[in-house]
């Protein structure tokens, strides 16, 4: 059996997830965020960092839209790489507290249950403590989702609308 | 009518920077054509979703105001903002009600491209950057009407408003 270390994240929506020991870089209370104006619910706001614009990613609400924002969230900041020869990527996590570090027992593993099936896109594994099971984000496939459009924006010009 | 109240003139590569609603756009070089009054656009007949028509290049330009979201509104707030941009190329000009509008010269701050996880189809912002007044986003005249989802061929306004550039 082999253990290490996570950070245990506590999301909106009661959703909770894992990153690696080495992922969570930093963790900021009362954040000042901007809004970007049509951007998804879930990625919503930026956060400035070291002279970078990071998104700013609530795992909750991509999973659930229905989940209501988080009132006074902690941003945990992440690093990732999608592999050796790409440059590392930054982002940051909405949580509704600070981060718990975790050990974690490779026993433990799992499959994602069909509640969590949806986070398939981005759970690079899974494993259950204490009775739940822990999605393990993979954080380069997350902060690289494609959105599916903005609601109620048209994607071509239409000149039906221009007075005859 | 006056057709203009200022041209955008010897702006080399400034660019326009639109403030309304909390948002703060930045065009494309060139993008922005004209920066006018209000009280050069004509209320009658509005376009669907938009705020009235002003006449530039001897044609009638709709004329909107957007909302944070970059989607039209024509509620009274919006309807009074008091500056008005008029942007695009060739026949692919709109207007758009502001409450503040700037020029920005000289190198700027530095623009960032907006994270692959908000980006999306018809998405109009490019990048995005920081300053005193807040957050910058990117854009240009074309992202933007598209964006809208409104046409910005607004040449053919309704008979009652007028021959641009002719009636008083």
């Amino acid at each position: 059996m082999s253990r290490c270390t996570g950070w245990l994240l506590h999301l909106s929506g009661g959703a909770a997830a894992v990153v690696g020991q080495r992922e969570l870089l930093h963790l900021i209370t009362q954040p000042q965020t901007h809004e970007v104006p049509c951007a998804p619910a879930y990625c919503r706001r930026v956060l400035v960092w070291e002279q970078g614009v990071l998104p700013v990613f609530d795992v909750g609400v991509w999973s659930d839209p229905a989940t209501a924002g988080i009132e006074a969230p902690v941003i945990a900041i992440v690093g990732f790489q999608a592999d050796g020869d790409t440059a590392p990527g930054f982002g940051g996590l909405l949580l509704t507290t600070p981060a718990q570090r975790i050990d974690v027992d490779d026993a433990w593993a799992c499959t994602l249950p069909p509640e969590l099936s949806g986070w398939r896109p981005i759970a690079c594994a899974c494993f259950e403590r204490d009775g739940r099971a822990l999605p393990v984000l993979d954080l380069a496939r997350l902060f690289a989702l494609p959105n599916v459009g903005i609601a109620g924006a048209s994607p071509t010009p239409t000149e039906s609308n221009i007075p005859a | 009518m006056s057709e203009t109240i200022r041209t955008i003139g010897d702006t080399g590569n400034a660019r326009g920077l639109l403030s309304f609603a909390g948002a703060h756009l930045v065009l494309a070089p060139g993008d922005l054509r004209i920066i006018a009054a209000p009280g050069d656009v004509v209320r009658t007949d509005p376009p669907a979703r938009g705020i009235g028509w002003i006449a530039m290049l001897e044609q009638w330009r709709p004329v909107y105001a957007l909302s944070f979201d970059l989607a039209p509104v024509v509620d009274e707030a919006a309807a009074a903002r008091p500056m008005c941009a008029v942007l695009g190329h060739g026949s692919a000009l709109y207007a758009l009600l502001c409450d503040d509008i700037q020029i920005m010269r000289g190198a700027g701050p530095v623009f960032r491209p907006l994270a692959p996880s908000m980006q999306a189809p018809g998405l109009p912002i490019r990048d995005l950057a920081l300053d005193a007044r807040g957050l910058l986003c990117g854009t240009d005249a074309n992202r933007l009407g598209r964006c809208i989802g409104v046409a910005i061929r607004g040449d053919q306004a309704p008979a009652r408003v007028g021959r641009a550039g002719v009636e008083a």
